[in-house]
């Protein structure tokens, strides 16, 4: 991580006014945290993010890529930069990483049931890629995870209140979870100005009153979290762009 | 201008289908192009059009042929396995020369092969693919934007030639997402289409018929001489293709679709090394851009066609330029992905000389 991420991380352990020591993922209590969201939503690359800037704060800590629906960029592509940070990855292994079947690995309950693991969990899209939370919905209990629902206001079907609450709703009904906080990720890639983040902050904010929830973060790529910082009301997860293309 | 929104390749396709006229699409699950068909399945009941999932790719390429008999745009997309399944209706579909566009979002084979992205089908693509002296007119665009512009495209020469068109993408196009802008778009003046099989009270008085079986050998071969001056015509008029870089270049680069965007990144190095390579995109695989090839051939040092596949179009890159330099290949199959060092790699080995075909 380059000198500025370390920066952030410092304010915003600062921000979110954690207590000291190695004692809680960012921005919450709980020990787990599910990102879900609509389908490109970005939630591979907060969860990624999340994961990366939490490790330092707690002792141990997973990642479980548990997306089954999409195909290509998905959280497990960056194993080795997980390993590297000392952040164990649950992913379907061997043939079926380059698969999209509904193959869970067994660990994934064991992360769950052991009271002293920290885990970040990063779910398909949509209620079709949530449904695989539902088999772990009688090992979650409330006072351990946090559900985030993640939004980008540039993404079809999620640039308003009604839609986002009734992709909220059936999340819920298919995880058999409560949604506990909102995720603002807005983003147009290269297009990106601070605009569009209030844009995105906005949305985020009338989606979480209209189910009472709190609006958690914003997501922002690093080039531009020192302008956001002023303008924006919520803390700021400071993103480095990790799911390249082969291009790139 | 729109607003920018941020899409999938395959939704965009969707989205942009609709917003040329489709309201009708055929489709059967397969990775990595659901996401088209999904985008289908939620839009278009919400505009008086329909989604159909078949109950095969076979059944489906079949509901575009009755579908487009009836003269309205219809579109159906699959990935490579799925795409063979299709062969002998889009064979029946180019004899009775109706008009469709049908996605290939392409993946790594030959037989089931594997999910992640490929270019293995461009022979399949641009050689008939099905039965019978026949041409797809064959679109392969290399960046989210492309893709909408050319779904417009794509209806229109379909329409006004009466042939199916494809768009050969991969899957990296399909999935990978980029912000994208639906433009106005301007209203294309096509002829009608009194040859469709809407009724006789839409039309009184004349039968049309939609057929490709002509059990009499001299009126077969008439008709295949027709198909034979149509195609003559799209090849004489509807090529198109990108240059990049090719005035001063010493070597020439075929490529196109994600792998044209990965040879870009490798270009800009090898400049800044001192080394003169160009680019040559086809976008029209079938007409393929024989013109630029032919010219560049007279000036340029050697070609060489960047592919994902074990190297299919660099046999059009050798006709066009007609053993005047030497073409080579580089190629990577099976849903590995060429990388720009990978690729620069081999610049340096032709360039300096080093190279072994």
């Amino acid at each position: 991580m380059s000198l500025m991420g370390r920066k952030w991380l410092a304010n915003i352990g600062r921000d979110c006014g954690r207590k000291k020591g190695l004692t809680a993922l960012l921005f919450t209590e709980k020990r787990i945290v599910l990102f879900v969201g609509g389908y490109g939503s970005g939630k591979t690359e907060v969860a990624v993010n999340y994961a990366l800037q939490s490790r330092p704060h707690v002792s141990s800590l997973a990642i479980a890529d548990l997306d089954i629906v999409n195909p290509y960029f998905r959280s497990r592509e960056r194993q080795q930069l997980m390993k590297e940070a000392g952040i164990r990855v649950i992913a379907p292994a061997g043939a079926l990483a380059t698969a999209d079947l509904p193959a869970l690995p067994p660990e994934v309950a064991g992360v769950l049931q052991n009271p002293d693991s920290y885990a970040v969990f990063d779910i398909g899209g949509d209620d079709v890629g949530a449904r695989v939370l539902g088999r772990y919905s009688k090992m979650l209990h409330p006072e351990e995870y946090d559900m985030w629902f993640v939004v980008n206001a540039s993404r079809p079907f999620s640039q308003a209140v009604e839609p986002a609450v009734t992709l909220i709703r059936s999340i819920e009904n298919t995880s058999r979870l409560r949604v506990t906080g909102l995720v603002n990720n807005t983003n147009l890639m290269q297009y990106t100005d601070l605009s569009l983040l209030q844009k995105g902050e906005r949305l985020a904010h009338a989606i979480g009153e209209a189910i009472g929830v709190p609006l958690i973060l914003n997501a922002v790529a690093y080039d531009l979290v020192e302008q956001a910082t002023v303008v924006m009301s919520a803390p700021i997860l400071p993103l480095s762009l990790y799911m390249k293309r082969p291009w790139e | 201008m729109g607003e920018r929104i941020l899409m999938k390749g395959n939704e965009a396709i969707g989205e942009a289908a609709i917003r040329a006229g489709c309201r009708h699409f055929f489709g059967y699950p397969i990775t990595p192009q659901n996401e088209l068909p999904e985008y289908m399945a939620r839009r278009l009941p919400e505009i008086g059009g329909a989604m159909v999932q078949a109950e095969s790719e076979i059944a489906a390429i079949n509901m575009v042929y009755g579908a487009a008999g009836a003269g309205v745009r219809v579109m159906t997309s699959s990935s490579s396995p799925g795409i063979s399944l299709k062969q002998e209706g889009l064979s029946y579909i180019a004899g009775a020369e109706l008009p469709c566009v049908v996605v290939n979002m392409v993946r790594g084979g030959p037989g089931l092969g594997g999910i992640q992205p490929a270019q293995g089908d461009y022979w399949q693509a641009t050689r008939g693919g099905g039965h019978g002296d026949y041409r797809l007119i064959v679109l392969a665009p290399a960046t989210i934007q492309e893709m909408v512009d050319t779904v417009q495209d794509a209806f229109d020469l379909a329409d006004k030639y009466r042939n199916p068109v494809m768009i050969l993408g991969d899957g990296m196009l399909g999935q990978m997402m980029e912000p994208v802008e639906f433009r106005e778009q301007t209203v294309s003046s096509l002829a009608e289409k009194e040859w469709a099989t809407t009724g006789l009270r839409n039309h009184p008085g004349r039968r049309n018929v939609i057929n490709s079986l002509y059990l009499q050998p001299d009126k077969l071969e008439e008709h295949n001489q027709h198909l034979q001056r149509k195609y003559a015509e799209i090849a004489a008029n509807e090529v198109r293709y990108e240059e990049v870089d090719v005035e001063d270049a010493d070597l020439v680069v075929a490529a196109y679709g994600t792998t044209a965007r990965i040879v870009r990144s490798a270009m800009e190095e090898a400049r800044r090394e001192g080394l003169r390579v160009g680019l040559i995109r086809p976008i029209t695989l079938w007409p393929f851009p024989v013109e630029p090839f032919a010219r560049a051939a007279e000036r340029a040092h050697a070609f060489l066609s960047v592919e994902m596949s074990a190297g299919q179009m660099v046999e059009d890159v050798r006709l066009a330029v007609n053993g005047k330099k030497p073409v080579y290949f580089y190629g990577r199959t099976g849903g590995m992905v060429p990388t720009p060092e990978g690729v620069l790699a081999k610049f340096r080995e032709i360039l300096e000389g080093k190279h072994n075909g």
